[in-house]
């Protein structure tokens, strides 16, 4: 019953804020407001979310915080920040999985525990619609509509 | 076909096929030579253009196949994993025309195979697998040439192989229809014609089906040819046994002709010599080896004669004819040659024949024949003839001489009283008398019936009174005769008369008379006594 209810109130919302998100938002990528890096490059976080690197441009640890797998805003960040299909991107880290030498980012559910564990955690990096930014992190990345 | 006949054949091909001079072995080694040549030129061009096929489609697959890794090379790459891109190194060697490969990102190496070296690799570069115009590394691949040469090898041989298979049936099939063709019959006519003999009726035997081609042709040619041959043979032969029969016929003329001939070159060595040249010269001992006159002047009595003789003879071109007197040394006598010399023109050489006679026996008998009409057959004085020669002689030549002529007195008496028997004897005995008394140049002649006449060059007026004197004494001498009634001696006088020449006379005639007037004027008187011619 409480799952029930869980899903007839969750669920609703979520389709919404997707798809509001896929209509209406840009996706921003955000960080803890402490953090020195003021602006991050596309190929910088190329390179983070891929797996190259787990570091800032400055060069301290870069926790890398992500969707889980098949979650719509994943699908649209990673679509939009290497130019593939998803299909490809999947294709890639099958491949890279096995040798274990990239560093796989964390996965997480929804927006709110993105933007929680970003405001809470100094070196983590996230990405939100731009809507759902809060005073709690700071953007360092805007995609252009 | 026995078994026997069989193997003969084989060996004749054997024969045939292994003579390095004949036809066919030289055309086989030809073609197959030049055939090995095509072929090892061929496979050499063959092998290079497979070869760079090969190359071109080995670099084609190894470029299909760097990029077919590609993408899990540029992951290796991207993410500098060495472990992935091993695997991708891995990958790539395990195909053959692989040799070696090496993964390079853009300042390391990430992965390399034992084998690679670096250079004669294939290049490809690797492009971040998120941003395309960024390269972040190179695969080298080094294709397996060695592999490559092996198959362009195999393939180049294997055309080679194709070819020869077509060749060398064909190079069979030619050599044995050239040898059934050309060979077999120009062996076949070969041996044909070493059996003919030229000028006999023998032929080549032609075959009708072959008779329109090459060697049927030049059977044919020659068959003409044979045809021609035995004409001329046949023409030549007849010829020839003309030749030698009137060859035999010349040389029996020539051989047992008792005429002595000789055949003499220009430069005087005797060609022919028949055999009775042979006996005459031999008999006379001359050489007949010499030349000719040189071996005839050696017994010559005149050489000089006889030299210019042949002289004159070959610079005229002329007959010449001429007797010779020789000694013959073997007998010590004289022997009188006829020659004849005759100049003949053979092929632009001069020759002459020389005809030789002995003429000796001819001689001596005309000697004879003259010596006895000169001579005073009873007394074998001269006779008046000879007189009149030798004193003709003796005026032609100018000399001075006496002339005597004697007129026996009372010598008819004898001759009616004792018969001519006594008579002869007499005149023998006066001629006997007179020959004693006067020397041998002196002449003493019988001048007919009882007259006799002396003659004798350069002489005094006092020998010569001296000399009739003796000669009276001489005349006087009786000579003893025997008769039916018994012995007596008979004796004559005489009376001479002497005229001088050219003193009294000019000509013979005119001396006889001056001498017969002066005798008659002894007659007439004392006779039995001298006197000289007085005008």
């Amino acid at each position: 019953m409480r799952l029930k209810q869980f899903f007839s109130i969750i669920l609703p919302w979520l389709l919404f804020v997707t798809c509001s998100a896929n209509t209406t938002d840009t996706l921003v990528v955000i960080v803890h407001p402490g953090n020195l890096n003021q602006h991050i490059s596309q190929h910088q976080l190329v390179d983070l979310y891929m797996g190259k690197y787990a570091a800032f441009p400055d060069g301290t640890l870069a926790k890398v915080l992500d969707y889980e797998q098949g979650h719509p805003l994943r699908t649209l960040f990673l679509t939009s920040l290497t130019g593939r299909p998803i299909g490809q991107i999947n294709a890639y880290w099958s491949q890279v999985k096995f040798s274990g030498k990239a560093s796989f980012p964390q996965a997480y559910q929804s927006i709110d525990a993105i933007l929680e564990e970003v405001a809470s955690t100094p070196d983590a990096i996230g990405y939100v619609p731009a809507s759902a930014v809060t005073e709690d992190v700071k953007v360092v990345y805007r995609f252009v509509q | 076909m026995c078994p026997h006949r069989r193997s003969l054949r084989t060996s004749k091909w054997c024969i045939v096929l292994f003579n390095k001079h004949s036809l066919i072995t030289r055309l086989t080694l030809l073609l197959s030579l030049t055939t090995l040549l095509f072929s090892v030129i061929y496979a050499k061009l063959y092998y290079r253009h497979v070869f760079e096929e090969e190359l071109a489609r080995a670099n084609g697959t190894v470029m299909q196949i760097g990029k077919t890794v590609s993408a899990t090379a540029s992951i290796a790459a991207y993410l500098e994993d060495k472990d992935l891109a091993t695997e991708v190194v891995n990958g790539l060697i395990s195909n053959d025309i692989i040799l070696s490969a090496a993964l390079v990102s853009k300042d390391t190496l990430l992965a390399k195979s034992i084998l690679h070296s670096g250079p004669g690799s294939i290049q490809l570069k690797l492009v971040n697998p998120f941003f395309l115009s960024e390269n972040i590394g190179m695969i080298h691949i080094a294709p397996n040439t060695l592999i490559i040469e092996q198959n362009a090898r195999s393939i180049a041989l294997g055309g080679v192989k194709t070819m020869l298979v077509v060749i060398l049936p064909i190079i069979i099939l030619l050599t044995t229809l050239v040898y059934w063709q050309v060979t077999r019959p120009l062996n076949n006519l070969g041996k044909q014609l070493a059996k003919i003999l030229p000028g006999s009726a023998q032929r080549l035997k032609v075959d009708n089906h072959a008779s329109h081609n090459e060697i049927g042709r030049i059977e044919l040619g020659i068959n003409s040819l044979l045809d021609k041959a035995e004409a001329l043979f046949e023409q030549e032969r007849s010829l020839r046994a003309e030749v030698v029969e009137l060859e035999k016929r010349f040389r029996l003329m020539f051989e047992q002709s008792s005429s002595p001939t000789l055949l003499v070159k220009e430069e005087g060595d005797i060609l022919l010599i028949n055999d009775a040249a042979k006996d005459l010269l031999v008999g006379m001992g001359i050489d007949v080896d010499e030349r000719f006159p040189e071996n005839l002047g050696l017994y010559c009595k005149t050489p000089d004669i006889l030299y210019t003789f042949t002289e004159n003879s070959i610079k005229q071109k002329q007959v010449m004819q001429s007797e010779f007197e020789f000694l013959n040394p073997l007998t010590q006598s004289t022997v009188w040659l006829s020659i004849i010399v005759l100049n003949t023109l053979s092929d632009g050489k001069w020759y002459f024949q020389v005809f030789l006679a002995d003429i000796t026996l001819r001689k001596t008998m005309l000697n004879q024949l003259n010596k006895r009409a000169q001579r005073d057959s009873l007394t074998g004085l001269y006779n008046r003839y000879g007189a009149e020669l030798m004193l003709l002689d003796w005026i032609d030549n100018q000399c001075t001489f006496s002339l005597l002529l004697i007129d026996l007195d009372k010598f008819k008496p004898i001759n009616d009283v004792y018969g001519h028997n006594a008579g002869d004897a007499l005149l023998k005995h006066i001629a006997c008398q007179l020959s004693g008394a006067m020397d041998t140049t002196d002449l003493v002649c019988r001048w007919g019936g009882d007259e006799f006449l002396v003659a004798r060059l350069d002489i005094t007026q006092q020998e010569l009174t001296r000399l009739a004197q003796q000669l009276l004494e001489a005349i006087n001498q009786p000579m003893p005769f025997e008769h039916r009634e018994g012995q007596t001696e008979l004796a004559v006088g005489a009376s001479i008369g002497i005229a001088h020449f050219p003193q009294h006379a000019e000509n013979l005639k005119g001396l006889v008379e001056c001498a017969d007037v002066a005798m008659y004027s002894i007659k007439k008187t004392s006779r039995n006594n001298f006197t000289f011619y007085s005008e």
